[in-house]
């Protein structure tokens, strides 16, 4: 898929305006199969960071190479790679649960697209909500709807914003089995969280940024967790 | 940080000062009385600089919200807003001593006249602008909505004209006695020069001062939270 | 790029048919306008014949405002917005379903406010129905090509509501004049209109294609 094995690769990325410095010079890789943790607090650039890399924000200084192409050239090709899950359901409420699938499914070019939105369905196990609206989904099963969305056009590379944001105890460990069994099926995710349990639990490697830069880089099987408590709490209160 | 002791920053301010100086005077030794309206046509030399330095600026907002939506820097969208606000200002002047000069001459504070309205329309336009600035919190996005209103607010202008002029030959209103598009006396002609001349300079000058500020605001900013972070409370 | 425009067109109709929010909002708004109009004017039927181009695009102007400012608003309900900026299409082809469906969702209001404007006010316009709405056409596309773009700025701000008729009416007064100048000629109350039809052309396509150009800076993060 790529030449040497890297999913994502940014050299000196930095977003600024004015007086503000949403990022300095990150230069960070991410390897095919790889599940990479990035804390921080508020404001820190970790969710501009996946902006960027989403191509979300487009004015940036630096370079990103996803699956080998420069992003600024390749921009609708790694859309259509990328499955990106926030805090946010990024359903229609007044679409019924295959019509908001059948939507997303049409955008990025599902082929075949009613069998794919039928084997989702499935999936996700919503065969009997197939044609309700999502504003009368239980929260739950919203969720699931939700995932089935971030899953329909088969992404390599998961992007996941703060998503463990407003769920309870057993929607995060729904979230964590699916991040699971995407990590065995061969993708890659990049996810931002300041949930240090949440987000050491599966990752191979985790960063840490503040103020815009990378303070502490580490392979997640080097931490003793209650030191990386300790060294996460001092990183964030100076 | 130096603010003073800059040569350069002395030159402007004065041009300015002395120019306009030469422009009161220009207007009110110089220049003779006109014959019909007396006296009150000097706010001819006012009114009319005004309306230019107002289209000036919103010409300059579309330019710098183009150059900003291009290079994506904050320093032009600063020049694109201080212009938007440098505009309003000389537009509202447009709009309260056109009232004055009509009233005595005219005989009507107001009039649907292509000139007038039109002044009406970018006051409106651009009001619009500074309250979309004001409405959106975060800085970059704030400068690219507002540079995107200001690109199509300016293509707009030419086509809110032509509607006006041709809405005003169909629905003809009282003709109006002692226009002063007749040919302007060459004393009167110099004054008129002269305080255009004036204006301009005041635009540059006034441009860069409210650039100067936000640049100042932001620094301010900057400081602020430096103590907040090293003094938490 | 077509399948794009289709596929938000589709998904913004099919919203519009389950909830009829859009529709419902500008119908009665337009029909309150009417109303109004005869207890404060109390016209006649030469009166309203004369002044109900003006009427009726002030009611379709503002019920529009209402329906545009639907628009985006419903994209950011639940970050929706943020998801078709992170499809693998145009953003361009966005901006033009989403253009399409708003054309849609005035036309729809308009074409059922004009019988009930010729009943209210005792009107015959026989046979000048087709060229009525070829104009209703035209005004609504430039009103709404503008709308459109200004609906995605205004739903980024605190005022929603409030800033997208401060800004879109004052843009929009060319379109407007034209638009009720045209009206006034298909209904046979001014004789010359070819100038006005020409500016109503000339702004939907000036307006169209800029919005089309600016709409991806205002959608971006």
């Amino acid at each position: 898929m790529t030449p040497n094995g890297l999913v994502l690769e940014t050299t000196e990325l930095a977003k600024q305006f004015g007086r503000l410095h949403a990022l300095r010079s990150i230069s960070l890789t991410v390897e095919l199969g790889e599940f990479l943790t990035i804390f921080g607090r508020n404001g820190a650039g970790k969710t501009t960071f996946l902006r960027i890399v989403s191509s979300l924000i487009r004015s940036y200084s630096g370079k990103v190479t996803l699956f080998g192409k420069d992003l600024r050239k390749a921009e609708e090709d790694t859309r259509r790679r990328i499955g990106f899950i926030s805090h946010e359901s990024f359903l229609y409420k007044d679409l019924t649960v295959a019509d908001n699938l059948t939507f997303y499914g049409r955008l990025y070019g599902v082929n075949p697209l009613q069998e794919s939105v039928e084997n989702i369905i499935a999936r996700v196990g919503l065969e009997e909500k197939r044609n309700v609206v999502m504003r009368a989904l239980s929260r739950g099963m919203k969720q699931r709807l939700s995932l089935a969305r971030a899953f329909l056009h088969k992404p390599e590379l998961l992007l996941l914003d703060e998503p463990y944001t407003g769920l309870d105890e057993r929607a995060c460990e729904i979230l964590d089995e699916v991040f699971e069994g995407f990590i065995n099926e061969g993708g890659t995710i990049i996810m931002t969280t300041h949930n240090i349990e949440r987000g050491m639990k599966q990752a191979n490697r985790i960063v840490v940024f503040d103020k815009g830069s990378i303070v502490h880089k580490a392979k997640t099987s080097d931490i003793n967790i209650d030191d990386f408590r300790k060294e996460y709490r001092e990183i964030i209160s100076q | 940080m130096e603010r003073k002791g800059n040569p350069a920053s002395f030159i402007l301010p004065a041009l300015t000062f002395l120019s306009m100086l030469f422009a009161v005077y220009m207007v009110f030794v110089y220049a003779p009385v006109e014959r019909t309206m007396g006296i009150v046509q000097k706010i001819f030399y006012f009114h009319v600089p005004s309306a230019w330095i107002a289209f000036l600026a919103f010409f300059c907002v579309f330019l710098f919200s183009i150059v900003y939506l291009m290079r994506r820097e904050k320093k032009w969208d600063d020049l694109a807003s201080s212009s938007a606000e440098v505009g309003v200002l000389f537009c509202s002047l447009v709009l309260i001593t056109g009232p004055i000069w009509a009233k005595p001459v005219w005989g009507v504070w107001w009039t649907w006249d292509s000139r007038l309205t039109l002044t009406l329309v970018l006051w409106l336009l651009y009001v619009g602008y500074m309250m979309l600035r004001y409405y959106v919190a975060d800085p970059e996005k704030k400068a690219t909505l507002s540079a995107v209103v200001g690109i199509i607010g300016f293509i707009d202008v030419p086509l809110v004209y032509l509607s006006i002029r041709w809405w005003r030959t169909q629905h003809p209103s009282p003709v109006m006695a002692g226009g002063s598009d007749s040919g302007l006396d060459p004393d009167m002609a110099r004054a008129f020069f002269t305080c255009l001349a004036a204006f301009t300079i005041l635009f540059v000058y006034l441009l860069m001062k409210r650039v100067k500020l936000e640049k100042l605001r932001e620094e301010l900013d900057g400081l602020q939270e430096r103590v907040e972070e090293t003094h938490p409370k | 790029m077509t399948r794009t425009i289709l596929t938000i067109l589709w998904k913004d109709l099919k919203i519009e048919l389950r909830t009829k929010e859009a529709f419902s909002a500008s119908f009665v708004f337009c029909i309150i306008v009417l109303v109004i109009f005869n207890f404060t004017l109390d016209l006649t039927t030469e009166e309203a014949l004369r002044l109900g181009p003006g009427f009726l695009w002030v009611a379709f102007a503002f019920a529009g405002v209402l329906s545009l400012n639907r628009s985006f608003a419903l994209e950011k309900e639940e970050g929706c917005a943020q998801a078709l900026m992170l499809a693998p299409v145009d953003r361009g082809a966005i901006y033009v379903g989403k253009l399409l469906a708003n054309v849609i969702f005035m036309l729809v209001t308009e074409i059922i406010i004009l019988p009930l404007f010729v009943v209210f006010f005792n009107l015959d316009l026989g046979g000048k129905i087709p060229p009525l709405l070829l104009i209703f056409f035209l005004g609504t596309v430039g009103f709404a090509s503008v709308g459109t773009i200004f609906s995605a700025i205004a739903a980024n701000t605190r005022m929603r509501e409030v800033m997208l008729p401060i800004l879109l009416l004052p843009i929009t007064i060319p379109v407007l004049i034209a638009a009720v100048e045209t009206t006034a000629y298909a209904m046979g109350v001014r004789d010359e209109a070819s100038f006005w039809f020409r500016l109503l052309i000339a702004y939907d396509v000036v307006f169209t294609v800029a919005s089309f150009l600016a709409f991806e800076y205002v959608v971006e993060e």
